[in-house]
């Protein structure tokens, strides 16, 4: 076969081009940094590289949102730390007026005290991070702990915010406000909170009035103590609303018509109840309630008043309180001539009653420890939660490099190797160029 | 012999010799020429004349003027062309999707991430404003970034278009140009028996180009004319008449007709080869492919954020508030058959505005019994007069493949379609479960949601709620689509099927190139023009010349002697 003029330009063209066309990869290469340019350089390595990419954007998501939290957490914590300080003290002036030997006016000092311990407590329940209330649950932008008198309202909900740690993993950020000061959960999520702890603002006020000689007195947030007759209750006249209490001394407590007195507990305990309420935060009607949950509601006399539209009240345990036919929650009992009877739990305004009896200080010293343990327990929950995110964190930081990493055996090119392989490629240019200038210096007709 | 038998003798060779030179010129000038076949003259000596008891020679003539050719390398140049052709042709659009596909920083899967992302943000700090808008943009983003892929896939594909309704012209009058130089070919070669060697290297050239651009097949009838034909038979040249190629345009899509006499022939699919093939196949394949995987996407993008979002609540009350407009229509995959029955009886779970509805077949359609079909099944779900759902439907699409097609309501006051959410994985059988999708959704798709308090980043209204947005977010790592992919998987596989269907082209291109180039030298080798051959041809035809010039004047000196004699 013979090699004419076009065959050898041919060759040397084809061979320039395939010469050039890999230097611009390379230098390209090169310049990046990068050999996935194109999705045609490495299609099988595509996904691992949208994925790490992709996971280590989340990685550093994590690691921000982790430090937001963390920050939270460690805000929080000083809050806690406070309402320690102040369970401690307030157990302090306990123990001091325990003592006995002290003036009137000395235990009215000390009531004072507790006093502004309890106004303290408030000011570190209502507290604001960013504009935010941190102990009301979802509802942080609504101040959660409202004081009517001596009943302490929660106006925010029982909700833990959560954040994603890592993947799939979430982290408890909050403390909601009425498991550590009011000691009540949503157990059930029906928008009732049960009493699974210590009501610390009640125990500050019962600690407050039992200073002041006030033990065995039945109270329902009224700053002064009434001295008149508390009222009647009595099966002739119908239900009565205790509002009025007696502060007299021996206190008495609501008295039937014979003079009796009248029980004002719930399976042993001070009556507290609450109303329930739906998602939007309006109160449940008993027909809305009774369908909701398959509950028939009957009242004391045993009709049926499931369709009924008056609010639905529940103990603070979850009990459903006993109601009268007009669907009011009732407190029933046998009075002393043995007939039933029953008064009302409602307030003139229809607000539920929270009625509590003066405890003795020996009782609330050691209610003072279990309430400040409560809060011991919450801090040490929220304090092993901060340690998760800081674990979190050290540990995503890691996940993060190797990450890296991985992308990188991927997509970026080996920059030596390159320049090796450009090297290599120029000179092989050159001899190319070379030869096409020496093909045309060699002629034929140089020779005729 | 005489001698003015030998001066005869001597202008005989001085004559071929200067053909020969003339070829030799030719083959010079047409040393750069692509195609041209080195010519060559063909020398034969005059029948002897006897004298006496003696043969003498009467001189040279030139008897011919061959072609070299090759039959074996001309074949299979034209075979590797119709390769080159079909791979040469993917490469633009090839690269063009590999730039709408990108592996760089930006592409759909940053912005899918960065969707997530932003919701993740919300979830820190879900009553936030500047949280709520930055998820309200990234959804405005996302969106719009589906709406452009979409669009560049369409663009590809009209390019395409482009190319091939601007080849048609060129490609029909080399077919109008073969026949002509077959008329030619004929009329010289029968005639004088001559080779009418230009015009079959011009021929060459055509065909080589038209195997280029079409893949047509040859083959060269006994008078010396091509027929030329498309690869699955079609005719194209016979002889000296010529067909017509036409582009035909329906809207966007574009088909290529043959006209034979009153029938028009659509050309596609194994009747092209070459370019047009390579292109038709990006167009018709590839493109179709990669823009379904890509409504399917957004579909279960729409459908999986709408379905959480449309459970929560917003800062302001709001629920079952879409966050992307809800799509119209749900399409399933194609089935061959809509009277065939593939499914099984089992329950259908429908949710539209997060109320459950169960549709069981064999009591929809009572009293027959399954196995069902395609239609019993849109029936069934039809005749359940779900709110919401307008109608189901079997669609029979343009390739005689079946779908089921259900409609959501719009409802005109709130300006949205339901949402509707089919599970019908309980009736597969012979026949897959209808899994569903909307054509044109990767296009279609906008946000729904203006309003950034209507964000429902929880399961109520209160401003710490984060439920939701937790809930969106892990959405991210969730294998949404086909069961399988999380989203950006999904756009992985995407892109690795641009990426391999590029470097298999870049491959084979290269491998054609390499095979044709080699071929190139091979034909050259056999029947190009050597510069060296030729020179050496010259000196020779010079040295001929000049032997032949030698000869006549020794014949001139000769006779003056004779004529001196008598003096």
């Amino acid at each position: 076969m013979k090699s004419t003029l076009s065959t050898t330009y041919r060759s040397l063209n084809n061979e320039m081009s395939r010469l050039s066309s890999r230097l611009e990869h390379l230098r390209n290469q090169a310049a990046t940094g990068k050999k996935l340019i194109n999705p045609s350089d490495d299609p099988a390595a595509i996904r691992p590289v949208l994925s790490a990419r992709s996971q280590i954007r989340a990685t550093d998501r994590f690691i921000t949102s982790l430090s937001t939290a963390g920050d939270r957490l460690s805000n929080q914590d000083s809050y806690l730390d406070e309402t320690e300080n102040l369970m401690v003290r307030a157990k302090e002036v306990a123990l001091h007026a325990v003592n006995g030997s002290l003036s009137d006016q000395d235990l009215q000092t000390l009531a004072a005290d507790v006093g502004y311990i309890k106004t303290e407590m408030l000011g570190v329940a209502n507290a604001q991070i960013g504009g935010q209330y941190i102990f009301a649950g979802y509802q942080e932008n609504t101040r959660p702990f409202v004081a009517d008198g001596d009943v302490m309202t929660y106006a925010g909900d029982s909700n833990i915010k959560r954040l994603e740690a890592s993947p799939g993993e979430y982290v408890q950020t909050n403390m909601p406000g009425n498991e550590l000061f009011i000691g009540q959960t949503d157990l059930d999520g029906d928008g009732v909170m049960q009493t699974t702890g210590y009501d610390l603002f009640s125990m500050l006020t019962d600690l407050e009035r039992s200073i002041r000689g006030e033990a065995g007195q039945i109270y329902n947030g009224s700053d002064v103590l009434p001295t008149s007759t508390i009222g009647y209750a009595d099966s002739t006249n119908g239900d009565y609303t205790p509002v009025l209490l007696d502060g007299g001394a021996p206190p008495s407590q609501i008295l039937d018509n014979n003079g009796d007195t009248v029980p004002l507990v719930h399976a042993g305990k001070p009556v507290s109840m609450q109303p329930v309420l739906k998602d939007n935060g309006d109160r449940m009607t008993i027909a809305e309630y009774s369908q909701k949950y398959a509950i028939t509601v009957n009242d004391i006399d045993g009709n049926n008043i499931s369709t009924s539209t008056a609010p639905m009240y529940l103990h603070a345990n979850g009990d459903i309180p006993a109601f009268n036919t007009a669907g009011t929650p009732i407190l029933a009992y046998t009075a002393s001539d043995g007939t039933p009877a029953a008064i009302s739990l409602l307030n003139a305004d229809d607000s539920p009653l929270q009625l509590r009896a003066v405890p003795d200080l020996q009782t609330l010293l050691s209610d003072l420890e279990n309430g400040a343990d409560q809060v011991r327990s919450k801090r040490g929950l929220m304090g092993n939660n901060a340690a998760r995110l800081d674990n979190a964190k050290h540990h995503l930081e890691g996940v993060r490099i190797d990450l890296k990493q991985i992308l990188g055996r991927y997509e970026d090119a080996d920059i030596i190797e390159v320049l090796t392989e450009i090297t290599k490629t120029e000179t092989a240019f050159e001899g190319a160029l070379k030869v096409t200038g020496q093909v045309s210096r060699l002629s034929i007709l140089d020779y005729m | 012999m005489s001698l003015a038998g030998a001066l005869n003798a001597g202008k005989t060779s001085m004559f071929t010799n200067q053909k020969g030179l003339e070829i030799t010129g030719n083959n010079i000038s047409n040393v750069n020429t692509p195609g041209y076949s080195r010519q060559k003259p063909i020398f034969s000596d005059y029948p002897s004349l006897s004298y006496g008891d003696l043969f003498i020679g009467q001189g040279v003539k030139v008897s011919g003027i061959a072609r070299e050719y090759d039959v074996f390398i001309s074949e299979q140049l034209l075979d590797k062309s119709r390769l080159l052709g079909s791979e040469d042709a993917k490469q633009t659009p090839l690269a063009e999707l590999e730039r709408v596909f990108s592996v760089g920083e930006e592409n759909l899967a940053t912005e899918i991430d960065r969707f997530f992302d932003s919701w993740q943000e919300l979830s820190a700090n879900p009553s936030g404003q500047v949280e709520r808008d930055m998820v309200l943009q990234r959804g405005e983003i996302l969106a719009t970034e589906f709406n452009t892929i979409s669009r560049d896939l369409d663009t590809v594909s009209t390019n395409i278009n482009s190319t091939i309704k601007s080849e048609v012209d060129s490609i029909n009058l080399k077919l109008k140009q073969i026949a002509d130089l077959n008329n030619r070919i004929q009329s010289i070669e029968t005639g004088t028996g001559q080779s009418a060697n230009s015009f079959r290297d011009t021929r060459d050239v055509l065909l080589q180009e038209l195997t280029y651009t079409l893949g047509v097949q040859s083959f060269e009838e006994k008078g010396g004319a091509v027929n030329v034909q498309l690869p699955g038979g079609l005719p194209l040249v016979q002889s000296g008449s010529a067909l017509k190629l036409e582009a035909v345009e329906k809207g966007t899509d574009l088909s290529l007709q043959l006209n034979i006499g009153g029938a028009s022939f659509e050309i596609k699919g194994k009747n092209l080869g070459g370019k047009f093939s390579g292109l038709m196949e990006v167009r018709d394949e590839l493109i179709p492919t990669l823009k379904q995987d890509l409504d399917y996407t957004a579909y279960q993008m729409v459908q999986e954020v709408n379905r959480i979002h449309e459970q929560g609540n917003g800062l302001d009350g709001s629920t079952g508030t879409p966050f992307f407009q809800n799509p119209g229509r749900h399409q399933s995959q194609t089935y061959r058959a809509a009277d065939f029955a593939g499914f099984k009886d089992g329950d259908i779970n429908i949710t539209v505005d997060g109320e459950e509805h169960t549709i069981n077949l064999a009591t929809a359609l009572a009293p027959a019994t399954g196995p069902f079909n395609l239609e019993q099944v849109a029936a069934a779900i039809d005749g359940a007069g779900i709110p919401g759902i307008s109608s189901a439907t079997t669609l029979e699409l343009d390739d005689g493949s079946f779908v089921l097609d259900i409609q959501s309501d719009f409802d005109s006051t709130n300006n949205r379609y339901s949402s509707v959410s089919v599970d019908m994985s309980a009736i597969a059988d012979s026949y897959e479960a209808p899994k569903f999708s909307m054509p044109n959704m990767a296009d279609l798709i906008a946000m729904a949601l203006k309003d950034p308090s209507k964000v429902a980043a929880g399961s109520s209204s209160a401003p710490g709620d984060n439920t939701k947005a937790l809930e969106i977010t892990a959405l991210k790592d969730k294998k949404a689509v086909n069961g399988e992919d999380t989203f950006v998987g999904f756009y992985g596989k995407m892109t690795a099927r641009v990426g391999i269907e590029a470097s298999q082209n870049r491959l084979e291109r290269a491998g054609a190139h390499n095979a044709l180039t080699q071929l190139q030298n091979m034909r050259d080798g056999a029947a190009g023009v050597s510069l060296e051959e030729e020179m050496i041809a010259l000196i020779k035809y010079q040295r001929g010349f000049e032997a032949s010039a030698k000869l006549l004047s020794i014949v001139d000196e000769m006779m003056e002697t004779i004529i001196s004699i008598k003096r």
